[in-house]
């Protein structure tokens, strides 16, 4: 597997190397980033990752204001006492084009390993390999893409969807991530009217997994309202409903659902009051039942927690607050220190059910960026369950770019 | 438009004419030589009448600590200017802090990313980009507001 990717990347720093003659070493920017991370939980064993990037766009010359990049990425991912791995994060081709389609237009495209993601934030943010197209006007904007996953390394992978995904995880002959085959179809109106944003979108996942195991294909269509209400406080709404079709030709299972998930965010920027933030989320995503089928992302959403918490049968309100309490000092190390507090309750979807509250997280964060090229941050929550001990969870981060 | 606005808006900072602003905003490329009086007449280091060759001389003094003194010096007056090294001489003129590697390996490379950072140079851009006399005072306007922020 080493082996594979080490070539991939070997391929992609030679097309590079190739490219830089060809258009000239002048337009070229390279870089790179160092992450370590350490993840702590009660009882279990400390979990430590470092990963390297080392990455390199060129600009291709083009006509008028048009621009192009080439993004090369690679990374080398090493998880302590378990694995490393070297893997092409991005190769990315980027155009924009702007007045090729009406004066006001704009004009995207993307081809590649790219960073696949819905505007509702509910249902993947992946990487994949495939192309985008955007066309922005003043009053709207159309987005298309594509992208396929099977060609990922899978330690470097975060699709879970059934149960075939994890077994391959644990084969140590598969070397890819989870196949599926994904297609994105969004609109969105900016500022229809009083700095409000509508959004419509679609995205339709296939399993492209072979033989006869188990095979989930999903569908999802969202609305999507956000924008200001008032001056500092901004609100994120997102309703989606989808379907689900499972297969499994080996246990003669057929079976197909609609599932729904809705979002809520607001957030409260109080720029006088020590920086203040705060943040208020609450998740909603469908649960197994006689109406309807468990909710299932393509990828997790991002929620505060350490805990684990899968977007399914949820029921999820977090609130959190930030500030920067040293904001008006001399010292620019001490000007950047952030502070977050969080408390999140965690419910079963349908929470009138018997022993629908599952718990609740609570717990700090201190960031550090004392230059702005390093940066790092110590989380630690406690999860207190409705039934059983508490469990803590900690994490520490700590990254520059170079 | 876009240049009479610009000009009308940085004349008076410089004490300048409005003719001989238009001839810096109507360079492409900007040379080196305009592009170090361009950062350190903005500063207020150096008066409006002075040279091309002292705005380089004071930039080779405040980069004294850096490994990169005579990046400058070592290059004619009227050769191209790039982003990168305007940046850096921004950062020298206006005594804007840089990162962590910036302190390290002072020069027009973290200078850049500095100002990237910042948000102070904007849009796609490189260490060795050539410059032009347009987004040379448009980077200048960013740096002047972010001093008056201060």
């Amino acid at each position: 597997m080493m082996k594979i990717s080490v070539r991939l990347l070997f391929t992609a720093l030679l097309t590079a190397a190739m490219l830089l003659v060809a258009f000239g070493a002048h337009a070229l920017d390279a870089g790179g980033r160092l992450r370590a991370q350490g993840d702590f939980e009660q009882d279990q064993d400390p979990r430590g990752q470092f990963t390297l990037n080392a990455w390199a766009k060129l600009f291709p010359e083009l006509e008028g204001d048009a621009t192009a990049e080439l993004l090369i990425e690679g990374t080398i991912l090493y998880v302590v006492d378990d694995f490393a791995a070297a893997d092409l994060e991005y190769f990315t081709a980027r155009a924009t084009l702007p007045g090729r389609l009406g004066d006001q237009s704009v004009l995207g495209l993307r081809g590649g390993r790219y960073q696949l993601t819905d505007s509702g934030g509910l249902v993947v943010d992946h990487r994949a390999d495939g192309v985008s197209l955007s066309l922005d006007y003043p009053r709207i904007g159309l987005r298309l893409a594509g992208g396929y996953t099977g060609l990922l390394l899978k330690q470097n992978a975060s699709i879970r969807m059934s149960a075939e995904d994890l077994t391959d995880l644990l084969d140590e002959q598969t070397t890819t991530a989870s196949p599926r085959l994904i297609a994105l179809f969004e609109l969105s109106f900016p500022e229809v009217v009083l700095r409000q944003n509508v959004l419509l979108g679609g995205v339709a996942q296939f399993d492209r997994q072979s033989g006869d195991e188990d095979l989930i294909d999903t569908q999802y269509a969202y609305l999507g309202l956000n924008g200001r209400l008032f001056p500092g406080f901004y609100y994120d709404t997102v309703a989606l409903a989808g379907g689900v079709q499972y297969t499994d030709d080996a246990l003669d299972i057929d079976t197909s659902g609609i599932m729904l998930a809705a979002s809520q965010r607001f957030l409260i920027f109080m720029d006088a009051l020590a920086s203040s933030v705060i943040s208020m989320r609450a998740l909603y995503a469908s649960a197994d039942d006689d109406e309807f089928k468990a909710f299932m992302p393509i990828t997790q959403p991002d929620l505060v927690t350490l805990s684990p918490i899968v977007a399914s049968d949820l029921l999820f309100g977090s609130l959190e607050y930030s500030l920067r309490p040293f904001g008006g000092a001399d010292s620019h190390v001490l000007q950047n220190i952030g502070l977050t507090g969080y408390g999140a309750a965690v419910f079963d979807a349908d929470p009138t059910g018997d022993d629908a509250y599952r718990g609740t997280e609570a717990g700090g964060r201190i960031s550090l960026r004392p230059f702005s090229d390093i940066g790092g941050s110590i989380q630690v929550g406690a999860f207190v369950p409705d039934e059983g001990d508490t469990t803590v969870y900690g994490r520490i981060e700590f990254s520059t770019s170079f | 438009m876009w240049l009479t606005l610009i000009t009308l808006a940085v004349a008076p900072l410089f004490g300048q004419s409005a003719a001989q602003v238009d001839a810096i905003l109507a360079a492409d490329p900007l040379s080196l030589g305009d592009a170090a009086y361009l950062a350190v007449m903005s500063s207020g280091r150096i008066p409006p009448e002075a040279s091309a060759e002292q705005a380089i001389a004071l930039l080779e003094m405040l980069a004294v600590r850096a490994e990169h003194r005579d990046r400058f010096s070592d290059r004619e007056l009227d050769s191209e200017a790039t982003l990168g090294e305007f940046s850096y001489m921004l950062m020298l003129a206006h005594d804007i802090s840089g990162g962590f590697w910036y302190r390290r390996i002072p020069g027009p490379r973290y200078g850049l990313r500095e100002m990237r950072y910042r948000r102070l140079v904007q849009g796609q851009s490189w260490a060795l980009q050539p410059l032009d006399g347009e987004r040379a005072m448009r980077i200048i306007g960013r740096v002047m507001a972010l001093r008056e922020g201060q």
